[in-house]
C-alpha cells in the first residue's frame, strides 16, 4: 500500500494506492493521525487506486471520519472500485460517510 | 345538568329523606287532624254552651218580666172587679198598672159590648205612657171596633189570658208591643171585660240584641207563627215570618227549626247559607211560647282553631323543611363515603391496591365497612406478595429444569452437517423435547470410517428419564470405542442399565454402525420401533428389526446383531414414537401410516426431508401440547460416489498478521482452477483475512505462538473453508454482529469482521472438535 | 217609508199629550193579585194603546164599589157576586174581562181529620167579619152543618192561638199567611172543583162609560190581558213589579209572600182542567151562581147575563 498526502485548495487529499487490509491499516492510520488532528478541514481519501479494504481497513475509514468530524471539518472518500464501494455497502458505511 | 339531577333523586340520602319525612309527615297530618277536631269538637261544644248560657240568661230576664206583667195583672184584675160598679174608675185603676209596673206602657179594661149601658157598644177605658207621662183615653168607637181585636177575641173564645202577638201599634205609643189580655169573668161566670196590659217589645230586642257572644253572630226572635220580632233587618221585622225566610234560602231545614222553635223547644242546629257554615241555637220564651235564637258563624266560632291551626300548619311545615334538611345532610354525611368506597372499589380492580379509603370517624357500620376493605386491601397485598414468590419458586424450578434438559441436550450433538466434510454421509438428526424433561436420546459418531449411531426412548418423563438418557448416552460412546459388535454394545448397555435399574426404568434402544466406505450396515434393536428406509422414488419399507428387549429390562438378555446394505441415495429413517403418537386436538394418533405418506413424498436431502416430517406433525398437531419428545434421525449413505471433481488446497499459518499476505495465494490458486470472478475472488480473500485476523488477534494468549490450519475446497458447484486452530476456545459466530444501521458517530469498530464473513458465505458454523476450534464457512458458487 | 217614520216620531209627543186618562182602582191593597195592571202599567202597555192610566188603591172609607159609584174611578175589579148584588141593587155594571174563573175560598184546619164541609159540623170556624162571607156560608146553609161562625179582621192569630177550630180563608191570601207562619202541614178544603166553585175576580166599569169611552176601555182591556200574560210569562220580575207598588203604598209584605199569591191568582185564572186562561165570563157560570145567589137571598132579583155582557167575548 503507498500513501500519498496531497493539498487541493483548502482539502487535504488522501490518496491510498493498493491493498488496505489487516497489515497495511495501521501504516495508514499512523500516516495520517497528526493530519487528523487539525481543526475544520477538509478530508478526501483518494481511492482511485485502492484495490482492496478489509475490516481493519474500515475502521481506519471510521476513525478517520470520527475525528475529522469531531474538529469540525469535512470527510469525503472519492472514486471508490466496485469491489471495494460494495465492501463499504455491505458494512453501511456507504450510507454514513459522504462518498464522491 | 339532567344526569346530575337523576343521580341526586335516586340518590341514597334523596330517598332516605323522602322516606322519613312522608312518615314524618303523615304523623303530622295525623296528629294535627286530631288535634284540630277534638279542639274543634272542644270549641264547638264550648261555643254553643256559652251561646245557650247568654240565651238563657236573655230568655230568662224577659220571661221574668212578662211574669211579673202577668202577676200585675192578675192583681190587679180583683180591684177591677172590686171597682167594676163605677166605670169611670177604670181609668184610675189603668194608670195605676202604668205607674206601678214601669214594663207596662198601656192598660186598658176592654168591656163587652153595652156592658154599661150609659157607656154604649164601645167602651174601653186605657191609659198609656208617652214618655214620661201617662194619659187616659177611650178606646172604642165606631172606627175601631175592638171586640175583633185578637188580644179581645182570641182570650175571650180561648177563655183564658193570652198574649198577643206582637204588633205595631200605630194608635197610641207607636211602638212594637205585645198585650197581655186577662178575660174577667163576673160571678155567674160570663165575660164582662178583658184586662189588657201593653208591653213594648223594645226592651226585649234589647234584651235579645245584648246577646252578643261573637262579634259577627246575630239574633233574632219570632213569635208563635215565625213573625219576626228582632232581626238584624230590620225591615222584616213584624213583616216576614221565619217560614218565609226558610223559604227564600230553599233549606228545608230552617223550616223544621222553625216548627221545632214554634214547638217550645230548644236546641242546635247548623245551616250554611251563602257559602257560610253557622250555628243557630235556639231557646223558648216560656210565657209567650216565642222564640229566641242565635246565629254564629263557624269562622268566628272556630277562628281560635283556626289560627291554632294555621299556626300549626306553618311550625309543622317549618319543622319538616329543617327536618328534611336535616334529615338530608346527616344521611348524606353518613352515606358519603360509600360513593368513596364506590371509587376506592373501583381502584382496587383496577389494581391499585393501596388506593386511599374514605375516613370514617364514627364507630359505625360504615366504620366496619371501612375496616373490611382495608382488611382486604392489605389480604390482597400480602396475598400477591406471596402470589410473586410462588411465581418466581416456580420459575426458579422451571429455569432449572431448563438448564437440565439444556445439558442433556448438550450432550448430544447438534451441529449439522455434521461432517461437512464428508461427502459420503448425509445425517441429519432432531431431537423436540416435551415441556417436561424427556427421555429421547440419539447419537452419532465416525470411527475408522464407520458410522455409529443410535436412537432410543427412555420411559417416562423427568428427571428420572433424563437421567438414564445422559447414562446410556455415555455408556454408547464409552462402549462403543471399545467395542465394534453391535449386539455386544447394546448387550453392555443393557447389562450396565438393567444392573442398576432399582426404578424399572428401561430404554427403547436401535444401535446402528454403517460402514461408510461399503455401506454394509450392522445393527442391534432393543425393543425400539423399526427405523424405515426410504428408498429413492419414494418407496417406503421398514427396516427388517427383531425386536429384543428394551435395555435395563433383564440384564443378560441375549440381544441379536442383524445386518443389511444400505443402497446408494437411500435414507435411513430413525424416529422415537414421540412422532407416531403425536396428537391432534381431537386427541387422534399422528400414525404410521401418515408418517409414511409424508416420507414417500419428501425432499430427498436429509435436513428438508426431517423438517417436512416435523412440519407435518406439527401441523397435524396443531397448537396441541407436544406430550412426548420427538426425535428423528435420518441418514443417507453416499459411500461408492466419487468425488472426482473436488479440489482441496492447504494452507498452514502462524498466528501472525503477517501471513495474512500469503491468502491470495491460497484464493488464486482456487480461482485459476475454477475461474473465480474478480468479485469471488476478492470476497474470498475478505473472508479469509477476517477469520485468520480473527485466530491471530483473539485465539491465542499475547505472545504465545500457534498455529492455523486452513483448508479451502471446492467442487466447481461450492467453496468450503476450514480455519481451525488449537487456541482457547472461541466461537466467532457469537461475536455480534456489527450494527451497520448506526449513524457513524455510534459505529464500535468490532465486529465487522464476522459481519463481512456471513454476509458474503452461505453458511459458518464453528465447532470445537478436540480441542481445536474449528469454523467452517461455505458458499455455492 | 223613511219619511213616514220620521212623520210618526215627530207626531209621538204630540200623540202622549193626546192619552186619554183612565182611573182605576182594584178591589183591595196592592198585592199579586192585581199584578196583570201593574205590569200593564209598568210595561207601558197602556201607554201603547193611547191610555193613560192611573191605578188608585181604595180605602176603608173608600172602596172600589163607592169609586165607581160616584165616578172617581173608571174601571175596577169586584168578585163577580159583588157585582151581581149591585146589578141588582140597580148599580150597572159591565164584567169587560173575567180574570179569575174559580173562587179562592178555603177552609184550612189544623186538625188533619177534617177534610170536608161535612167534618165542619158544629165546629168553631173563623169568617170575614165583612165581605166574601155569603158565599162562604153556602155549604153551612145547604149541609146544614151549624157551624159557630167567629167573625175575625185578621184570622191568622186567631187561627194559631188555637181559639178556632178553622177558618175561611182565601187561597192566595189568607192561606198563605197560614203557611207564611209555618202551618205548613194543615187540612185544606177548597171550593174550587165543587158546587161553590164560582168565577171570582173580574174587571168592571158602569155602563154609562163603557158606552161613551168604548174604544178606550176595550184598549184599557186588551193591555190588561196583556199584562197578566207577560205576568204568568215573567212570575219573578212581576213579583219585583208587585212590590214596587207594595212599597208605595206602604203594604208590609215580602217576595215570597207575593210570588205564593201571584202564582195562586194565576192558577185560579185558569178554567178547569186547562193551563190557560180565557179571560171569559162563562154564561153558564154566571148563571148558576145567579140561581144561587137569588136562592139563598144574596141578591134581590135574578140579573141576566147580557145585562153585564161586555168587553171579552
Amino acid at each position: 500500500m503507498v500513501v500519498n498526502i496531497l493539498n487541493e485548495g483548502d482539502a487535504k487529499v488522501i490518496v491510498i494506492d493498493g491493498r488496505l487490509d489487516t497489515v497495511t491499516a495501521p501504516e495508514l492510520e499512523r500516516s495520517i493521525a497528526p493530519l487528523l488532528a487539525e481543526k475544520s478541514q477538509t478530508v478526501v481519501f483518494e481511492c482511485k487506486g485502492l484495490e482492496y479494504v478489509s475490516s481493519s481497513g474500515l475502521r481506519v475509514v471510521l476513525s478517520s471520519y470520527k475525528s475529522v468530524v469531531s474538529n469540525g471539518g469535512k470527510f469525503m472518500l472519492r472514486n471508490l472500485s466496485k469491489d471495494v464501494r460494495s465492501v463499504f455497502d455491505l458494512t453501511g458505511f456507504s450510507r454514513i460517510l459522504t462518498i464522491e | 345538568m339532567n344526569i346530575r339531577f337523576g343521580r341526586y333523586i335516586h340518590s341514597f340520602s334523596t330517598k332516605l329523606s323522602f322516606y322519613i319525612l312522608l312518615v314524618v309527615a303523615l304523623i303530622f297530618v295525623a296528629g294535627f287532624v286530631w288535634n284540630y277536631r277534638s279542639s274543634r269538637d272542644f270549641v264547638s261544644n264550648e261555643a254553643v254552651e256559652r251561646v245557650q248560657a247568654s240565651l238563657d240568661g236573655a230568655v230568662m230576664k224577659i220571661d221574668n218580666v212578662l211574669n211579673s206583667v202577668e202577676t200585675a195583672v192578675k192583681n190587679m184584675s180583683w180591684v177591677v172587679a172590686d171597682n167594676i160598679d163605677d166605670p169611670e174608675s177604670m181609668y184610675r185603676l189603668t194608670r195605676m198598672m202604668l205607674v206601678d209596673n214601669s214594663f207596662i206602657i198601656g192598660s186598658a179594661v176592654a168591656f163587652e159590648p153595652n156592658y154599661f149601658e150609659e157607656k154604649g157598644h164601645y167602651f174601653s177605658p186605657y191609659s198609656y205612657r208617652v214618655g214620661d207621662s201617662i194619659y187616659n183615653k177611650q178606646l172604642g168607637r165606631e172606627e175601631y171596633d175592638y171586640h175583633y181585636d185578637d188580644w179581645y177575641l182570641i182570650p175571650k173564645i180561648l177563655g183564658k189570658p193570652y198574649w198577643s202577638e206582637p204588633y205595631f201599634d200605630e194608635g197610641g205609643a207607636d211602638m212594637m208591643m205585645t198585650t197581655y189580655s186577662f178575660p174577667l169573668y163576673d160571678d155567674e161566670g160570663k165575660l164582662f171585660a178583658i184586662f189588657t196590659a201593653d208591653v213594648s217589645l223594645d226592651w226585649f230586642a234589647d234584651q235579645v240584641n245584648c246577646i252578643s257572644p261573637y262579634e259577627n253572630s246575630y239574633n233574632i226572635m219570632i213569635s208563635r207563627g215565625g213573625t219576626f220580632i228582632v232581626h238584624s233587618d230590620k225591615s222584616v221585622v213584624l213583616n216576614e215570618t221565619f217560614f218565609i225566610s226558610s223559604s227564600a234560602i230553599g233549606d228545608s231545614r230552617f223550616k223544621e227549626v222553625g216548627h221545632k222553635m214554634q214547638a217550645g223547644e230548644r236546641g242546635v242546629a247548623t245551616f250554611e247559607r251563602d257559602g257560610q257554615e253557622f250555628y243557630f241555637v235556639y231557646a223558648p220564651i216560656k210565657t209567650t211560647g216565642w222564640s229566641v235564637a242565635v246565629s254564629c258563624l263557624y269562622s268566628e266560632v272556630f277562628a281560635g282553631v283556626d289560627s291554632m291551626r294555621n299556626n300549626m300548619f306553618w311550625i309543622a311545615a317549618f319543622v319538616l323543611v329543617i327536618m328534611a334538611v336535616l334529615c338530608y345532610v346527616t344521611i348524606f354525611r353518613l352515606t358519603a363515603p360509600l360513593a368513596q368506597f364506590a371509587q376506592s372499589a373501583n381502584d382496587i380492580a383496577h389494581g391499585n391496591f393501596s388506593a386511599r379509603l374514605p375516613r370514617v370517624k364514627s364507630r359505625n357500620e360504615m366504620r366496619m365497612l371501612r375496616d373490611s376493605f382495608d382488611y382486604m386491601q392489605r389480604s390482597l397485598i400480602k396475598y400477591t406478595e406471596e402470589l410473586k414468590t410462588t411465581v418466581a419458586n416456580n420459575e426458579r424450578i422451571e429455569s432449572e429444569l431448563r438448564i437440565a434438559r439444556e445439558i442433556q441436550l448438550g450432550m448430544i450433538p447438534k451441529i449439522f452437517p455434521p461432517f461437512p466434510e464428508r461427502k459420503d454421509i448425509d445425517l441429519y438428526a432432531m431431537l423436540v423435547p416435551a415441556k417436561e424433561v424427556g427421555g429421547d436420546l440419539y447419537d452419532f459418531f465416525i470411527e475408522d470410517e464407520k458410522l455409529y449411531f443410535i436412537i432410543g426412548d427412555v420411559s417416562g418423563k423427568g428427571v428420572p428419564a433424563s437421567l438414564v438418557m445422559a447414562v446410556t448416552c455415555r455408556l454408547f460412546r464409552t462402549v462403543a470405542s471399545h467395542v465394534s459388535d453391535p449386539a455386544e454394545i447394546v448387550a453392555s448397555l443393557n447389562n450396565a442399565l438393567a444392573e442398576s435399574n432399582e426404578s424399572n426404568m428401561f430404554c427403547t434402544f436401535f444401535l446402528g454402525i454403517l460402514d461408510l466406505q461399503s455401506g454394509k450396515l450392522l445393527y442391534c434393536n432393543a425393543g425400539h420401533n423399526a427405523p424405515l428406509l426410504v428408498a429413492p422414488g419414494g418407496i417406503v419399507t421398514p427396516l427388517d428389526v427383531k425386536p429384543n428387549l428394551p435395555l435395563g429390562v433383564i440384564g443378560g438378555f441375549p440381544y441379536v446383531p442383524q445386518e443389511t446394505m444400505l443402497e446408494k441415495g437411500t435414507l435411513l429413517f430413525l424416529y422415537t414414537d414421540g412422532v407416531t403418537e403425536a396428537e391432534n386436538p381431537a386427541k387422534e394418533l399422528y400414525s404410521d401410516a401418515r408418517l409414511k405418506e409424508v416420507l414417500a413424498a419428501a425432499n430427498s436431502d436429509v435436513r428438508s426431508l426431517v423438517n417436512d416430517v416435523k412440519s407435518s406433525v406439527d401441523t397435524y398437531a396443531a397448537g396441541t401440547e407436544q406430550s412426548d419428545d420427538i426425535t428423528i434421525l435420518c441418514l443417507r449413505c453416499n459411500a461408492e460416489e466419487d468425488c472426482m471433481c473436488e479440489v482441496e488446497k492447504e494452507l498452514h499459518l502462524v498466528n501472525e498478521l503477517s501471513e495474512i499476505a500469503k491468502l491470495p495465494l491460497l484464493v488464486g490458486e482456487l480461482a485459476s482452477e475454477f475461474n473465480f470472478s474478480e468479485e469471488q475472488v476478492f470476497n474470498f480473500n475478505l473472508v479469509l483475512e477476517e477469520a485468520v485476523t480473527n485466530v491471530v488477534m483473539y485465539a491465542y494468549p499475547e505472545g504465545k505462538s500457534g498455529s492455523i490450519d486452513l483448508v479451502a475446497k471446492c467442487d466447481g458447484k461450492s467453496v468450503m473453508f476450514v480455519v481451525s486452530d488449537s487456541g482457547k476456545p472461541f466461537d466467532p459466530t457469537l461475536v455480534p454482529d456489527a450494527d451497520v444501521t448506526l449513524p457513524a458517530e455510534e459505529r464500535r469498530v468490532g465486529g465487522l469482521g464476522i459481519f463481512l464473513i456471513r454476509q458474503i458465505m452461505d453458511s459458518v458454523e464453528y465447532r470445537r472438535n478436540g480441542g481445536m476450534n474449528v469454523l467452517v464457512m461455505s458458499k455455492k458458487i | 217609508m223613511r219619511l213616514f217614520i220620521r212623520f210618526l216620531l215627530l207626531l209621538l209627543p204630540l200623540q202622549l199629550s193626546a192619552q186619554t186618562r183612565i182611573v182605576f182602582t182594584p178591589q183591595w191593597t196592592a198585592q199579586s193579585q192585581f199584578a196583570g195592571y201593574y205590569v200593564a202599567l209598568e210595561k207601558g202597555f197602556y201607554k201603547s194603546v193611547g191610555l193613560d192610566v192611573e191605578i188608585v188603591h181604595p180605602s176603608v172609607s173608600s172602596p172600589a164599589v163607592n169609586r165607581i159609584k160616584n165616578g172617581t174611578s173608571d174601571i175596577v175589579t169586584m168578585q163577580l157576586l159583588n157585582a151581581m148584588s149591585e146589578v141588582s141593587n140597580g148599580l150597572e155594571l159591565v164584567n169587560l174581562m173575567q180574570t179569575s174563573q174559580h173562587s179562592g175560598l178555603q177552609v184550612i184546619s189544623k186538625d188533619k181529620s177534617i177534610r170536608t164541609f161535612e167534618d165542619l159540623r158544629g165546629k168553631r170556624v173563623g169568617i170575614w167579619k165583612a165581605g166574601f162571607g155569603e158565599l162562604a156560608k153556602m155549604p153551612d146553609y145547604d149541609l146544614n152543618l151549624g157551624i159557630e161562625w167567629v167573625p175575625f179582621i185578621q184570622n191568622i192569630n186567631l187561627f194559631i192561638s188555637g181559639a178556632i177550630d178553622a177558618t175561611l180563608a182565601m187561597s192566595y191570601s189568607e192561606a198563605l199567611k197560614i203557611k207564611a207562619a209555618g202551618f205548613d202541614d194543615v187540612s185544606v178544603i177548597p171550593f174550587t172543583g165543587t158546587v161553590y166553585d164560582f168565577p171570582d175576580d173580574g174587571l168592571y166599569t158602569t155602563r154609562s162609560y163603557y158606552e161613551k169611552n168604548r174604544k178606550n176601555v176595550d184598549a184599557f182591556v186588551e193591555a190588561s190581558r196583556r199584562g197578566w200574560e207577560w205576568a204568568r210569562e215573567n212570575v219573578d220580575e212581576t213579583v219585583r213589579i208587585v212590590l214596587k207598588y207594595t212599597t208605595k203604598e206602604n203594604i208590609a209584605t215580602n217576595y215570597v209572600m207575593q210570588k205564593w199569591m201571584l202564582e195562586d191568582v194565576l192558577k185560579l185564572q185558569c178554567p178547569l182542567g186547562s193551563d190557560y186562561p180565557t179571560f171569559r165570563l162563562e154564561k153558564k157560570d154566571f148563571r148558576r151562581l145567579d140561581s144561587v145567589a137569588l136562592e139563598k137571598g144574596i141578591i134581590s132579583r135574578s140579573v141576566r147575563y147580557e145585562e153585564m155582557k161586555g168587553g171579552v167575548r
